[in-house]
């Protein structure tokens, strides 16, 4: 096992490296730079020579990459963006928290949520309940989140006034626990909603899948009681797939951020993602797009090591690779 | 049975859960809701908040270079500028009580003597001298250094000379007094504009141990400390927020209102904002409310609206080596239905334009007859120039301005209507901005806002060699140096006149409209008038009822 996660985590170096030079080199073949959005067209071209200059801009193109390479590998400096001068490490790192946090909380509600109402609506196939959940799953999915987001702002921000429309704390009030609570409830409640809907889908399959089993009609043959037959015969062989979902799951909220921060004026990585790309701030997108291919690498290694702990048949593939 | 029965009790368990967790958000509800109500009177925990709501973010505050109007704003609300344009075009006194000139090239600038940074120390000549050298520090690389380029001992962009560590034309008096020199002569008014508006001085004391080569990305540039306006800076998000406490040692007086935020809001977010309480007051041109939503802000009890100042304005960009015939630009300008546009799509909320001079630019000549909708005139002046009509042209538009776009539909009608045949292609800020910048376009559509007391730098961008439209005048370009140099308003006036005059036969460049941007303020403010231009020179009068 051990191995095993050495070696995914040495194969990812490589993957990481290409993934930088791609957007390094997607990112400058789109037109415009930050000089030109930086400065006004009436700009004495001496003075944006000299912005160049100061900006590292007027070096060849791959010394620019290399340069930004040796700072990351000998400093794990991503530079400064190029538009506030701010150390991108420390942009990135006080957006990383608020988007961990919604995304953390709204995958931990989703899974709470949609395990139970799965299992039971496989369960009770073609009850009332079941067809409910169904819908319910359905509407999750497809209702889009920013048409959710701005329904739920109409609703409890603006008639009923009960929640804020915006941000994560009262601007001036120094934040607190529940100011933060009042103010995440909203795109929590969107970003839930989509996860919930996807997931009981998988998790109804997976258990009407496993439903049909022999082992199962055996359990049951045993005498054994519904609850034990359900809860620990057929839902723990059911939830396997559902680990690799939420490996899945884990960079559609990555990129679900973007629209939700947006709408909610969250302050994440999703927004700075996004002024960064429109202005054309380099040094931020490189930083952005490292951390988000990191996140992505690192959700499938978990993934892959949740599944093997999970199932024992793939515990087993792994020794035998590792050995070989 | 028995399984029936713990399958009900984990499913009690589960409702019991989730009534926790609801009744746990429902208590919260009621907590924001008491913190709301009471925003709305003075705000939470007893503090005088007023909140600003804002469409552009404040990227760089740098005062030396900030990025935006935001920014701009903010800066300068931390560092006063030496004099800042009002509403009614004059200048009023900010850092500087006065600046005066004899001569129109040596300018006096005396400074206001009870000015103080926040730490006790008095704002001096030497601040400024010192702000200018940084200014004028190619290291630096300020993109406001060109502003500067007027004065003696600079070069044409505004840099100091290699090797040169002082600025020839700055002198210092007294304490609180300085003299600049101009290469030129110049205006009072134009002095005031350029140097007067967009020097923002910083503290020597607090930055003499810095490198000029680090400043930009040092952390007194990203979260200044010591400062000498109004307001000081408590936190900056830059996407989402800035949040300003009152200096209560300003030397125009306290602030009554003790916190100042701006946050960044989508446009279409300011109305619902508003409404609620959860903005007080937007900056017209800086929190841009979309068209649509006029009514409805106009509608709210709560607030009261003020109508702009028609400022951000549309141009026509126009490449030369694809229209290269004046005629055709002339036969372009009469195509488009700018009325239609300014009547339905503005609601009225704007004005048609078609050159670089509106209605609140003192510098309009009366003599020039405004272009109006005519496709049949549009149609012969084609036929004389011998339009190809089967070229089709692309015409490049700014996206993310729900009104723009609308617009460029009906101009691309009218256009194709009188045999230009165009297509429409949306583009983002940065994109658009390379291909004109690089003359890879036909036709381009972008937001424009000249400043109406000194527009020579906007105009000579425009008409002088190496604009984007590939235009050439020489006769535009000599009317251009004489304005430079001339310091007698009524022939800057007359020359501007006959500039107009060349512009309207060239057609370099037509203007389209200009939106009057709405500015609205919640009721319970006092002393604040949204508007574009001195917004804040009063700031620290404004209270709340």
């Amino acid at each position: 096992m051990y191995n095993y996660v050495m070696r995914r985590i040495l194969i990812a170096i490589p993957v990481l490296f290409g993934v930088t030079v791609i957007n390094f080199i997607i990112m400058k073949m789109a037109p415009g730079n930050p000089v030109d959005m930086l400065v006004n067209p009436k700009l004495p071209a001496a003075a944006a020579e000299a912005k160049r200059i100061e900006l590292g801009l007027d070096a060849p193109a791959y010394e620019q990459y290399w340069n930004w390479l040796r700072n990351l590998v000998l400093h794990g400096d991503l530079g400064y963006s190029m538009i506030t001068y701010e150390p991108v490490t420390r942009m990135i790192g006080e957006k990383l928290g608020p988007t961990l946090l919604l995304m953390g909380i709204s995958l931990a509600l989703g899974l709470a949520i949609a395990v139970p109402l799965g299992v039971i609506s496989a369960v009770r196939q073609y009850s009332k309940l079941d067809y409910a959940v169904v819908t319910l799953s359905f509407l999750g999915i497809s209702v889009p989140n920013f048409f959710l987001g701005l329904g739920l702002v109409y609703i409890f921000a603006l008639k009923l006034d009960w929640l804020p429309t915006s941000g994560m704390t009262e601007l001036g009030s120094g934040g607190g626990f529940a100011d933060v609570l009042t103010h995440l409830i909203l795109p929590c409640v969107v970003l839930t909603a989509n996860v919930t809907g996807r997931t009981i889908r998988y998790v109804r399959s997976s258990m009407l899948e496993i439903a049909g089993q022999d082992y199962l009609r055996t359990a049951r043959a045993k005498g054994l009681r519904e609850a034990l037959v359900v809860n620990k015969h057929a839902m723990r062989n059911a939830l396997i797939p559902i680990v690799t979902i939420l490996g899945m799951e884990i960079p559609i909220l990555f990129g679900g951020a973007v629209v939700i921060e947006q709408i909610f004026s969250w302050p994440g990585i999703g927004q700075l993602t996004l002024s960064s790309i429109m202005s054309r701030d380099y040094s931020t997108i490189m930083g952005l797009n490292l951390v988000a291919a990191v996140v992505v690498i690192f959700a499938n290694l978990l993934t892959d090591i949740v599944y093997a702990l999970a199932d024992p048949r793939i515990k087993h593939s792994y020794r035998g690779a590792a050995r070989s | 049975m028995r399984a029936r029965g713990s399958k009900k009790v984990s499913l009690a368990i589960l409702i019991i859960a989730v009534l926790t967790i609801l009744s746990a958000c429902s208590g919260n509800n009621n907590a924001s809701t008491n913190a709301e109500g009471s925003a709305s009177q003075p705000a939470a925990g007893g503090k005088k908040t007023v909140n600003i709501g804002v469409t552009y973010a404040p990227s760089g505050i740098n005062p030396l270079a900030p990025v935006g109007l935001v920014s701009t704003y903010v800066a300068g609300l931390m560092y006063p500028p030496l004099m800042e344009i009002d509403s009614d075009l004059t200048y009023k006194p900010m850092l500087a009580d006065s600046i005066e000139t004899t001569d129109n090239a040596t300018f006096t600038v005396k400074l206001n003597e009870n000015a103080k940074w926040t730490d006790g120390t008095p704002v001096t000549a030497d601040d400024v001298i010192y702000t200018l050298k940084l200014m004028s520090n190619p290291a630096i690389a300020s993109n406001f250094a060109y502003i500067f380029a007027s004065l003696e001992g600079l070069d044409d962009a505004g840099y100091l000379p290699e090797g040169q560590s002082e600025i020839s034309g700055v002198a210092k008096v007294d304490d609180h007094t300085l003299t600049m020199k101009t290469k030129a002569p110049t205006t009072l008014d134009i002095f005031k504009d350029t140097i007067g508006r967009n020097l923002m001085t910083l503290p020597q004391a607090a930055l003499k141990d810095i490198a000029p080569e680090d400043l930009n990305k040092s952390d007194f540039m990203q979260k200044p400390t010591v400062t000498s306006g109004p307001y000081k800076l408590v936190d900056i998000d830059r996407d989402h927020y800035v949040t300003m406490e009152a200096n209560k040692d300003y030397f125009r007086g306290a602030p009554k209102i003790e916190q100042l935020n701006f946050k960044v809001l989508q446009g279409t977010a300011i109305a619902a904002q508003l409404q609620s309480g959860e903005i007080d007051m937007n900056i017209p041109s800086a929190g841009v409310i979309p068209i649509e939503d006029y009514e409805k802000v106009q509608g709210l009890g709560n607030v009261t609206t003020t109508e702009g100042t028609p400022l951000a304005t549309q141009y026509m960009y126009i490449n030369e080596k694809v229209v290269p015939d004046a005629k055709q630009r002339q036969a372009i300008s009469y195509a488009m239905n700018r009325e239609l546009i300014v009547e339905k799509l503005l609601k009225g909320a704007g004005e048609a334009v078609d050159g670089y001079f509106n209605s609140t630019s003192p510098y309009l000549s009366e003599n020039i007859k405004p272009v109006g909708y005519d496709p049949e005139k549009a149609k012969s002046l084609l036929q004389e120039s011998g339009w190809d009509s089967g070229k089709q042209l692309t015409m490049s538009v700014l996206s993310g301005d729900a009104t723009l776009e609308q617009a460029a539909q009906i101009i691309a009608e009218n256009l194709n209507a009188v045999g230009v045949k165009v297509n429409i292609q949306m583009l983002d800020l940065g994109t658009l901005l390379d291909k004109l910048v690089r003359m890879e376009y036909d036709l381009g559509i972008l937001t424009v806002s000249l400043t109406p007391i000194n527009p020579l730098p906007d105009i000579a961008y425009f008409l002088n060699e190496g604009n984007p439209n590939g235009y050439k005048n020489a006769e535009a370009e000599k009317l251009i140096a004489s304005i430079g140099a001339e310091v007698d308003e009524a022939k800057i006036k007359e020359s501007y006149g006959k500039l107009q005059e060349i512009i309207a036969q060239d057609v370099p460049m037509p203007s389209i409209y200009a939106t009057k941007a709405l500015g609205a303020v919640n009721n319970r403010v006092t002393g604040a008038t949204p508007k574009d231009f001195g917004m804040f020179i009063n700031v620290y009068e404004w209270d709340i009822k």
